[in-house]
């Protein structure tokens, strides 16, 4: 079993806190997966307000510490959400983010501890 | 209280220049912040992510979701891990990120189910 | 009626972001307790205790407002048990308002407009006439702006002791903006808006008042009141912008010079030099001084060397030049200004500056070469009349 990390993509359009009914479907929808999909899930993480709510710490080469309004990709899909699963292989995890009722998944390995000291 | 979720800028580059004396090297610091951190009780989860060209993603195209090898957007800088936080407001989160002895942080505030 | 809402809004809306823990929401109320003022005061006059009124009536709308929206039941209770009658003795919690307004979270442009509309009470129209944009587009950034307090949770509250110096510096820097965007407007509004630079001289008053012991605080408020004390200066009859040298010093303020010496005079003895302190040094050399010609030239330098030991940047380097010129001659400030042209070839005062020293040496073909860069790059309508009436004079 290994672990799998779901960046949750957002397709980018803010319903300010007014869903319309298709939203609302896929909501529910979501919801339910959640359920069904519980045993998987090791870490439930979280969603995220949308992007306008961002604010992102940046370094320039020389140390320098600036705080920005925003997030720190500007672009219309963002990450809406994480979650760890675990799941036999790769293609066991694809086969689960394949049923997710959303706009869709980015599937990240997660780095273990000891997978760094034995990296050749 | 709030909970703030910090994702850590990285790069897949900054990844292939890195040899693996520099690699334990850097890594030190971020152990380190991890450790001390985890002491205060303020951290509720994180992970750090593997390479962005290693992952898959699954996008809906015309209704059907489509396999994609490779990530979801194409872009020089990704999330490189994330964790998640809770703190009584943004200043306490902005202060946290800012002691990442990493690159970037966003700090974004998470939906609250359980209000 | 607009003084009275430049003191009471900050205050009322401080107030209610405390009591009600939601800035949208006091903001708001705010509003409307303003629109109804707009609306009695006229017929009745303006009351005996303005501020109590319109805490009163916020109050009472704050009330009709919540009970309209569901998700604000809990906060109906708070409001309702709250007692009015601190009418007059409301504490002033504008600095923290200032500080959550000039939130380096939000957006530069979000700070300017929030913090006019939230602290100094303009309306979205006019803070929108200011800027030169549609009222939509500031009604949407302040939305924006609110928003984003309440969702990332932005707290209401002075910055402690060790956040306070860069969070100072945040504030500061907005003000100066906005200072510089009234004095030295770009665009189609006209030369210089006064109004603007007197919100952020009104604005930075009032954090002087609110932090009498932060001396960067009383160097921006010296620097923003010796540049206005010249402002009758600025245009002549035509209307065209006359520059420093050639100014009728008669027409300088002179009692509000001396004044603002007396603010200097504060923070020198604070004895914690910072780049606002020195900029007002500059600018009160110049305001010191009875004609160009007898301006203490070394004096400015050895500021702006200061300066740059705090904050070297091209433009400072630039500005330095100046006095460079006239302590060691227009060839050694030519030699530095060329040094900057990697970093300042966009910036049309980078080749104003090289325009008039070329002109010092004689030479005159660069120096109109210089002067139609400069042209090129500013928009600003008093600077292209200036720009455009020294290459006329030359084509002669």
């Amino acid at each position: 079993m290994s672990k799998y990390a779901f960046l949750f993509m957002d397709d980018g359009v803010d319903y300010q806190n007014d869903p319309t009914p298709e939203q609302q479907k896929v909501y529910a929808d979501i919801f339910k997966w959640f359920e069904v999909n519980g045993p998987k899930i090791v870490d439930g993480g979280a969603e995220l307000q949308p992007t306008r709510t961002a604010t992102t710490i940046r370094k320039s080469a020389t140390g320098k510490v600036t705080v920005i309004d925003g997030p720190f990709i500007e672009s219309k899909e963002s990450v809406g959400g994480f979650s760890i699963i675990e799941a036999p292989d790769l293609d066991a995890a694809i086969a689960i983010a394949k049923t997710w009722p959303g706009y869709g998944i980015e599937i990240r390995d997660v780095v273990e501890q000891r997978e760094r000291v034995a990296e050749v | 209280m709030p909970k703030y979720m910090l994702m850590f800028v990285g790069s897949d580059d900054w990844y292939d220049k890195q040899s693996k004396e520099e690699l334990d090297k850097a890594y030190q610091p971020i152990m380190k912040w991890w450790d001390d951190l985890s002491k205060t009780g303020v951290i509720k989860g994180g992970e750090e992510l593997g390479m962005q060209r290693k992952a898959t993603s699954v996008k809906r195209v015309n209704g059907a979701m489509k396999v994609i090898d490779g990530p979801f957007i194409e872009s020089k800088e990704t999330v490189g891990g994330f964790a998640l936080i809770e703190v009584e407001d943004l200043d306490k989160a902005i202060a946290i990120a800012k002691s990442w002895p990493g690159g970037d942080v966003e700090v974004r505030p998470i939906v609250d189910h359980g209000a | 009626m607009a003084a009275v809402f430049h003191e009471e809004a900050g205050r009322l809306t401080a107030a209610l972001v405390k009591r009600l823990g939601d800035f949208d929401l006091a903001e708001e109320c705010v509003q409307d307790a303003l629109v109804a003022a707009l609306e009695h005061w006229p017929r009745t006059g303006i009351p005996d205790n303005p501020g109590a009124w319109l805490m009163t009536t916020a109050h009472r709308k704050g009330i009709d407002r919540l009970r309209r929206e569901t998700r604000y039941r809990e906060k109906v209770a708070q409001l309702e048990e709250a007692p009015m009658t601190e009418a007059g003795s409301m504490p002033d919690e504008r600095l923290e308002l200032i500080f959550t307004c000039c939130h380096p979270a939000l957006a530069r442009e979000a700070q300017l407009a929030l913090t006019l509309r939230s602290v100094a009470g303009l309306t979205t129209a006019e803070i929108a006439r200011a800027f030169l944009q549609t009222e939509a587009t500031v009604a949407q950034r302040l939305v924006r702006a609110k928003r984003k307090i309440v969702d990332a949770k932005i707290p209401f509250r002075v910055p402690e002791g060790h956040e306070l110096p860069d969070r100072v510096g945040e504030v500061l820097a907005v003000l100066y903006l906005m200072f510089n965007e009234g004095y030295l407007a770009t665009g189609s509004r006209g030369a210089m808006d006064r109004d603007l630079a007197a919100e952020a001289e009104w604005l930075t008053s009032l954090l002087a008042r609110l932090m009498p012991d932060e001396p960067e605080v009383l160097g921006l408020l010296a620097l923003m009141r010796f540049n206005l004390a010249r402002a009758d200066a600025r245009f002549d009859a035509e209307g065209d912008l006359v520059l420093l040298r050639d100014q009728d010093r008669a027409k300088w303020d002179r009692p509000a010079i001396d004044e603002t010496f007396l603010l200097v005079g504060r923070y020198l003895r604070m004895r914690n030099p910072g780049p606002y302190q020195l900029q007002a040094l500059i600018a009160g050399a110049h305001a010191d001084a009875k004609s160009w010609e007898t301006t203490r030239w070394p004096d400015i330098l050895r500021s702006y060397d200061a300066l740059l030991a705090l904050h070297d940047t091209p433009v400072v380097r630039l500005n330095r030049a100046i006095a460079l010129w006239h302590v060691e001659g227009p060839e050694a400030a030519l030699a530095e200004v060329d040094s900057l042209s990697r970093e300042l070839n966009a910036y049309h005062l980078f080749h104003a500056t090289r325009g008039e020293l070329l002109r010092a040496l004689g030479r005159t073909a660069d120096a109109r070469a210089a002067d139609a860069r400069a042209l090129e790059l500013t928009e600003n309508p008093a600077e292209r009349a200036l720009l455009e009436k020294r290459l006329a004079r030359r084509s002669r």
